[in-house]
């Protein structure tokens, strides 16, 4: 499909040439140029303007409609370049200012910046500057006059707390580098900015804290971003995919965020954080397996009340993995180890149902991924109704019909529970992916199967790394000392130094006021 | 593999996949077709064949959402098939009966009183080797009757009669004290060990209210491998008292008020015993030590009891009944010949050079061996009050 639509002309060949090209001194020929590269663009805007009287020299201001803040372009740059030039003219003291004149004493913006290519000025338009050009110039000006409609800074609908920030990242590059800032006020907060997409020229940000962060990481970071080939980034997970390490995994190599308190958090520990513009949510690498188990909220609540939470989340983590593949085992292989009366109920319930006790887990368990995925696509309208069928027609009525046994919609029912307990979405979707193979092979030979399927899957964790770092890291190249913050957390007091998994040293101060160990 | 080409990465994965598939589904069960034991029994058929019975839990159809209406069923089935071996038995059930049967979670076993007094040779290996035989199981020997019957009887309160028997066994010990629960493993350890003959509880089936119902009677008393007779409760309560294992932890006892013989009760906290063989002139006498804690518990009467004087007196009835009640099973197996306790294993383990010398005349000299008791009985508490509630006149 896309083949088809995508028809390979000449003109952009023609548009990559032209926008390579100096500006012109004539102010005539720039702006053919730039008329035919805009050419049916309707929101394009060109105002030309006079200046002087003796001598009359002729300008244009061109920007985007609708992606430039229309008071200001009026007040700061039209205003000062229209009329004020004028009245000067008439005076007569000068009768046509020069370019560096006008940059440093007529316009009023607060960024201002010299162009000298096609592609500068294009680029600087269609992301929301004004740029001005003069006759007899072969320089033009931009003005940063960025201002479109866009969401703002809301409560992250998918990365809930109950304490802590309620501030979520939103699609504006800006709006997101800003909540960093604030939170993080030091000149060792870095951002360096380009761009990735040879269509969509997405700005991309890289942020770290110096000092903190291994350089080999961030050269590792910038290496593999500048290295991605690509027509356009829609949305982060593009990227995502183009710099993880390991293709054929489902774990997910890099940890995407909406929250600015996590990145902050992980910034803090020495990881490189990628911003991109359109997406709002924000990238973490490198990761680790125990990551994906943490949220803010561990460090917003009394130490203890966090360590319990964490060991449950790693509970629920195994259970969401491993519950309908040892239900189903047990009961087929290994009854022995079933409480005699507990077999009874189980034998009991099953007396009805028709299929093997594998099918109705695998049905089971297809239906429900079928409810949560309609329930993430349907319309809010209709939501109710399918949360009525789900829990009517598949749980209840599903039962009465003596197609399924109870105990397996509690299994089933308690195993969604337990997924919906892993904080970070991308890596219930693997626990969801694997628990399937883990079943079948719990159903076909038992113990020995699911542990066969549990070593598998060891190896495979071991073997994973995220940008250098192992990705099981404080397990299997077992790091004791980071299990402190890993199955619990220790309480900040015993934080002394937060010695970064990644390898660079802490100069952070401590709650002892001592500076920890240097570089 | 990190540089091998994609296909055959995936292959290898593939192949992974397949080699579950080729193994098949063995050994596996599907729970709809299986029927879940709760006790098994051996009884000896006519021409050496074993006659064996299985109890199961009736499968009832819980998941169709219909309440009710299964009171009239029978809560569990009992079948039975006779043959020359015993697992040979139990797989001819599957000639008349459709259902794979969950043989680990049966708690009980029953071996019929003729089957422990002549063959239990046709079953100890069995017993033994069986990997489908918990050997932590209860072994019981159906008193004067078959394990069918007893397989058969219903139970008073709950569905299933097997669990009730494990629970009343273990009910019984830490409160009323007087049968020893016994483990097949225990069974087990006892044929092979030398020095110490086997002991089971029995199991005696009672008509109430033309209901068959099980009640613990006695305990069964082996000689070697082949049952020699029943103790009575008394008896029971002495062996108890001398039992290695497990310690005694609960129980009651009961003596003779020393104001005017009405009885007086007692609660056994803890006791624990020692036995030492001696040997005077070629005469073996075993020392034995008992050492018991008890809580005076209750007196119908209106006495005074708890008096420094009369605690005393107390406590040496008490010692005096530990005593009696030991030397009543001492006397008992040293007529059958059966030394349950396992004074020959104390020797064995205590004087080997004894031992060597007597261990192949041990039935023969275990009936003539002297016993010298060594009884301190202690009062810890009294309940709630010290002094007897005083009614007014």
């Amino acid at each position: 499909m896309v083949r088809y639509l995508n028809q390979r002309k000449e003109k952009p060949v023609d548009e990559q040439q032209l926008r390579q090209r100096e500006l012109l001194p004539r102010l005539d020929d720039n702006l053919a140029i730039l008329k035919s590269l805009y050419e049916r663009c309707s929101d394009f805007v060109l105002r030309e303007f006079e200046y002087g009287r003796q001598e009359v020299t002729r300008g244009a201001v061109l920007y985007f409609d609708g992606l430039i803040a229309k008071p200001e372009v009026e007040q700061t740059i039209i205003k000062p370049l229209v009329s004020e030039l004028n009245m000067m003219g008439e005076k007569g003291h000068q009768p046509s200012l020069s370019f560096d004149q006008i940059k440093t004493g007529l316009l009023s913006s607060g960024e201002l910046k010299e162009l000298t290519t096609f592609d500068e000025v294009c680029l600087h338009i269609s992301s929301g500057d004004t740029v001005v050009l003069f006759d007899h110039s072969s320089k033009a000006l931009m003005a940063g006059t960025r201002s479109w409609m866009g969401r703002g800074v809301n409560i992250p609908p998918n990365e809930g707390v109950i304490h802590g920030p309620k501030e979520g990242f939103c699609e504006t590059l800006r709006f997101n580098t800003a909540l960093l800032r604030r939170r993080i006020r030091s000149t060792n907060l870095k951002m360096e900015a380009f761009q990735i997409g040879r269509i969509s020229r997405t700005d991309v940000v890289i942020t770290y804290i110096e000092g903190k962060v291994k350089p080999e990481l961030v050269a590792e970071v910038l290496r593999r971003l500048k290295a991605i080939e690509i027509d356009s980034v829609v949305d982060a997970a593009y990227i995502e995919e183009l710099i993880e390490d390991q293709q054929l995994t489902l774990f997910p190599q890099v940890m995407v965020t909406e929250r600015p308190d996590r990145v902050m958090g992980n910034l803090m520990e020495g990881r490189v954080a990628i911003i991109i513009d359109g997406t709002p949510t924000v990238m973490i690498v490198p990761v680790t397996l125990s990551m994906f188990m943490t949220v803010g909220e561990d460090y917003y609540m009394r130490f203890t009340a966090a360590g319990f939470f964490r060991i449950l989340r790693f509970l629920a983590f195994t259970l969401s993995l491993l519950a309908p593949a040892l239900y189903v085992s047990t009961i087929t292989f290994h009854q022995e180890m079933v409480p005699t009366a507990l077999l009874v109920t189980i034998v009991n319930a099953r007396q009805a149902v028709p299929f093997p006790l594998v099918v109705e887990a695998l049905l089971m368990e297809l239906s429900f991924e079928l409810l949560r995925e309609a329930g993430v696509r349907l319309p809010q309208a209709v939501g109710p109704a399918v949360s009525i069928v789900g829990a009517l027609v598949l749980g209840d009525a599903g039962v009465r019909a003596g197609l399924v046994s109870t105990p397996m919609v509690v299994v089933v029912a308690f195993t969604g529970i337990c997924s919906f307990v892993i904080p970070v979405y991308s890596m219930a979707t693997a626990i969801r992916l694997i628990r399937f193979p883990l079943l079948i092979l719990g159903s076909m030979l038992g113990y020995f199967g699911i542990a066969l399927g549990i070593i598998t899957l060891l190896i495979h964790l071991a073997a994973l790394e995220s940008f250098g770092i192992p990705y099981s890291m404080p397990f299997a190249p077992l790091q004791l000392s980071s299990w402190s913050d890993t199955l619990i957390r220790r309480p900040w007091r015993a934080a002394a130094h937060r010695r970064g998994m990644m390898g660079a040293a802490s100069n952070a101060p401590t709650l002892q006021g001592k500076g920890g160990d240097t570089q | 593999m990190k540089h091998s080409p994609l296909a055959i990465r995936l292959l290898f994965i593939l192949t992974l996949f397949l080699l579950p598939l080729s193994g098949g589904c063995w050994n596996q069960v599907e729970v709809n077709n299986a029927a879940v034991a709760t006790g098994l029994g051996y009884d000896l058929a006519p021409h050496k064949q074993v006659k064996f019975s299985v109890q199961v839990i009736a499968p009832q159809s819980t998941g169709s959402g219909e309440s009710g209406g299964g009171a009239a069923a029978k809560p569990f089935l009992t079948f039975s098939s006779t043959y020359n071996t015993p697992t040979n038995a139990s797989r001819r059930l599957s000639l008349s009966v459709p259902r794979t049967m969950l043989w680990a979670h049966a708690a009980v076993y029953v071996l019929g009183d003729k089957m422990a007094r002549e063959g239990m040779p046709l079953i100890n290996d069995y017993l033994d080797r069986n990997r489908n035989i918990r050997k932590s199981g209860i072994l019981v020997v159906a008193k004067d009757t078959e394990a069918q019957q007893v397989l058969q009887a219903e139970s008073p309160i709950a569905q299933n009669p097997m669990f009730d028997l494990v629970n009343m066994i273990k009910l019984q010990d830490s409160y009323l004290g007087i049968y020893t629960p016994v483990l097949l493993a225990e069974y087990l350890n006892c044929l092979a060990t030398p020095g110490i003959d086997p002991i089971l509880l029995s199991v005696e089936v009672v008509e109430k209210e033309k209901k068959k119902q099980l009640r613990l009677s006695g305990m069964a008393v082996f000689k070697n491998d082949k049952l020699a007779g029943y103790l009575t409760e008394r008896e029971s309560q002495g062996y108890r008292w001398l039992r290695r294992h497990p310690s005694i932890q609960g129980g009651l006892l009961t003596i003779e008020s020393p104001i005017n013989n009405s009885p007086v009760l007692f609660e056994v906290l803890r006791a624990t015993n020692s036995i030492k063989p001696v040997v005077k002139n070629g005469q073996i006498t075993f020392k034995i030590k008992i050492q018991e804690d008890g809580n005076f518990y209750e007196e119908p009467d209106t006495n005074e009891l708890l008096t420094p004087a009369l605690i005393k007196s107390m406590e040496a009835r008490v010692a005096t009944k530990i005593e009696n009640e030991a030397r009543s099973y001492l006397n008992r197996s040293q007529q059958l010949g059966c030394d349950c306790v396992g004074f020959g294993r104390e020797i064995s383990q205590q004087n080997p050079n004894l031992w060597d010398q007597v261990k192949d005349q041990w039935p023969q000299i275990y009936p003539q061996v002297k016993f010298e008791f060594d009884v301190k009985a202690k009062i810890r508490r009294t309940g709630l009050t010290n002094n007897i509630i005083k009614v007014k006149s």
